[in-house]
């Protein structure tokens, strides 16, 4: 069984009034790619910063790597690499400077010091863009020059605090590989995002965050199988009548209909076959039927289910 | 000593501004230390004309011959072509036209613009010095005719009275001592100003960078102890403003002809402390998270204002009392006292003097008090 690399036990931080971490508890195992998911407010930036001693803790205790984690605890920051969603570096020094600063806040042998950039740079794919200054960079450029600068000294543990914020589509899917590609390096990697498509296409276990607590914790298939949706099913069809509602509610599985914008939704829990059975009640009343999507439950939904509300804000 | 080294690599990127300014400071004050013999004079501006008078009469003649003993007058004909071309080359600064019937509107008192043509640059400070010239002219002839004076005796007297010389007295600055001379000390006058401006914009930005919030916090996470930070920060700073400091003190001793002496010794040490104050503002400023734009707009407004107000562009005496009570708020103040008292121009008492120096030194504290407490708020604000 593998290591456990993070424990986060009975985690409380408080800010005044607002708990804004409520006995929290987390166990990340070495080799996990484990996303912090929740909507922004939930708590996520407050454990990672309590995880690196940044804000000292009302209640609880971490360990990481084994070792309690304090403010002074050198060796074990040591091991930790931290990607921000802002890009932090210096507008003053060139990439590779830029790279050999961050790298020599850990590294202190200058031989050592270079191989590690060197291989960052590569890493990252910035080898013809060395003597750049950030400002000359793209928008990607700069994005990889800020994880060159997470990584060079190549830590055991990987904290992603939500890099891909603002990140174009094509950038983004490179810092996703990017992320997964450390990981088969061998690190551990704690990402944190309110976008539930990447952390349900990197990471290999999830807990989910609200309001300071955490309301779900598993591999994505078991947070999938917490909720009682399975499958919805939406049909474009003209508004159908209240007997082909009830005809439709009666079918094995189906716990919830609805119709809205032109289209009926079915929500089914469990069972095979409930596309084929609908679309034949709807044939059978000679409805005419549009396009038909069926879609398997999302972290969204999970999330939705379990709090009541939306995991991201509208504009994102 | 990675912090320490990303400090001069940041500073190089923004030490051009200092080395102008300072470039700047040195050739000025060396020019007013060497062009200068110690004593103030005055001498009254004299411009080039060209006269062309069309009345040829007894005023015309005169008016012309009291404009020769003020200026220079010079014959260039009367060609529009050639007129407008001096002028553009600047040989001549103002051209007088004075037009037939000068005299005699002149006699009966009915004068009109119209008599008076010139030819002139436009908005020149000459035309304007000209036309004030010659409407005190004319209006001192109707005055002397008006108190009875026959015309040709108004002439005249105009004339006279209108060249008497304007006598002008300087305040009497008998201050500078024999090790440190009232020219020399203009040097450490100036200073307050360049020192300000060099700290904000070298050390100020340099140490914005490196508080920047998301490199800082990136800098806390790492293996690096926060003391080790702060500390190869303070020493790098450190070797920077002592840097600055003895290049002025090295310019300063050659500008002094060799190692100083006596009470310039005090001047020395009044610099050290000041060179303390400007770092300890710009160490405030940087604290503040503002943007290398807004820091440029500050050196401006801080250096420029505490000088006007301090009385390092202008001496203190002239300054009135509602701006000195203000400027005693300001650190500036206390240095031109102090700078003052070695150049004689308050009279000398260590315990005084000691005294300026040590509320430059209580800025100093006050500031860096002020740097700890905002940097403290900002990063509880930051992780918060």
């Amino acid at each position: 069984m593998a290591d456990t690399v993070v424990r986060i036990d009975s985690l409380v931080k408080r800010y005044k009034d607002l708990i804004a971490l409520d006995h929290l508890s987390l166990e990340i195992k070495e080799g996990e790619v484990f996303g912090l998911l929740g909507p922004n407010g939930s708590g996520k930036t407050t454990t990672i910063n309590c995880l690196l001693s940044l804000l000292a803790f009302d209640k609880g205790e971490i360990e990481i790597f084994g070792r309690k984690m304090t403010p002074t605890a050198y060796d074990i920051k040591r091991e930790i690499g931290i990607i921000m969603q802002n890009v932090a570096v210096f507008e003053e020094l060139n990439v590779y400077d830029n790279i050999n600063y961050f790298c020599g806040l850990y590294i202190t042998d200058k031989e050592q010091r270079k191989q590690y950039v060197e291989d960052a740079v590569r890493f990252v794919g910035l080898e013809d863009f060395r003597k750049f200054y950030p400002r000359k960079l793209s928008g990607g450029l700069l994005r990889r020059l800020n994880i060159a600068c997470g990584i060079a000294h190549k830590p055991k543990l990987i904290i992603l605090d939500e890099p891909t914020v603002a990140v174009d589509p094509q950038s983004r899917n490179r810092i996703l590989e990017g992320i997964e590609e450390l990981n088969r390096n061998g690190a551990t990697i704690i990402y944190t995002s309110h976008y539930m498509e990447e952390v349900e296409q990197i990471c290999t276990r999830i807990a989910i965050m609200d309001k300071g607590h955490k309301v779900a914790e598993g591999t994505k298939e078991e947070l999938k199988k917490m909720i009682k949706n399975t499958e919805t099913i939406s049909i474009e069809v003209k508004e159908p009548s209240g007997e082909i509602m009830d005809q439709v509610g009666s079918q094995p599985h189906v716990y919830l209909t609805e119709y809205t914008d032109g289209k009926l939704k079915v929500y089914c829990s469990g069972g095979k076959h409930n596309l084929i059975r609908i679309l034949g009640v709807l044939q059978e009343h000679d409805m005419h039927i549009g396009r038909v999507y069926s879609e398997l439950p999302t972290l969204n939904d999970v999330f939705l289910e379990i709090t009541g509300k939306a995991l991201r804000d509208k504009e994102d | 000593m990675q912090v320490f080294k990303a400090f001069f690599m940041i500073l190089k990127k923004n030490i051009k501004t200092a080395v102008i300014f300072t470039v700047i400071f040195v050739a000025i004050s060396f020019g007013i230390a060497t062009s200068s013999d110690g004593k103030d004079s005055f001498v009254e501006s004299r411009i080039t004309i060209a006269v062309i008078d069309e009345d040829s009469s007894e005023a015309s003649k005169a008016l012309t011959a009291f404009f020769a003993k003020k200026h220079e007058i010079k014959d260039i004909g009367t060609d529009k072509e050639k007129l407008t071309e001096e002028l553009y080359w600047g040989t001549v600064d103002y051209v007088l036209i004075i037009r037939n019937g000068f005299n005699d509107a002149l006699e009966k008192g009915e004068i009109s613009r119209d008599l008076l043509g010139e030819y002139k640059v436009r908005e020149s400070y000459s035309a304007a010095y000209m036309r004030t010239e010659l409407n005190e002219y004319v209006k001192t002839v109707e005055a002397c005719t008006a108190s009875g004076k026959s015309y040709s005796e108004a002439l005249t007297s105009a004339a006279e009275a209108l060249s008497r010389d304007t006598e002008v007295t300087f305040a009497e600055d008998k201050s500078g001592t024999a090790d440190y001379s009232k020219d020399f000390s203009v040097y450490f006058q100036y200073m307050p100003y360049i020192l300000i401006s060099v700290m904000l914009s070298t050390l100020g930005i340099v140490l914005s960078s490196l508080n920047k919030k998301d490199v800082r916090y990136r800098t806390e996470c790492s293996s690096l102890s926060p003391r080790s930070s702060t500390l190869q920060i303070f020493a790098a700073s450190a070797v920077f403003v002592l840097v600055i400091w003895l290049i002025y003190m090295i310019a300063g001793a050659v500008m002094y002809g060799g190692i100083y002496k006596g009470v310039s010794w005090y001047a020395v040490l009044n610099s050290l402390i000041f060179t303390l104050v400007s770092a300890s503002i710009a160490i405030f400023i940087s604290s503040l998270d503002v943007e290398e734009n807004v820091f440029s707009i500050l050196t401006q407004i801080i250096g420029l204002g505490m000088s006007f107000l301090c009385g390092v562009f202008v001496p203190l005496s002239i300054l009135s009392e509602g701006v000195q009570t203000v400027s005693r708020f300001l650190p500036a103040y206390w240095y031109i006292k102090a700078n003052d008292m070695i150049v004689g121009r308050e009279t000398f008492d260590g315990a005084k003097l000691a005294g300026y120096m040590g509320i430059q030194l209580a800025f100093v504290a006050v500031l860096l008090l002020l740097t700890l407490v905002v940097r403290r708020s900002r990063r509880q604000e930051a992780l918060s």
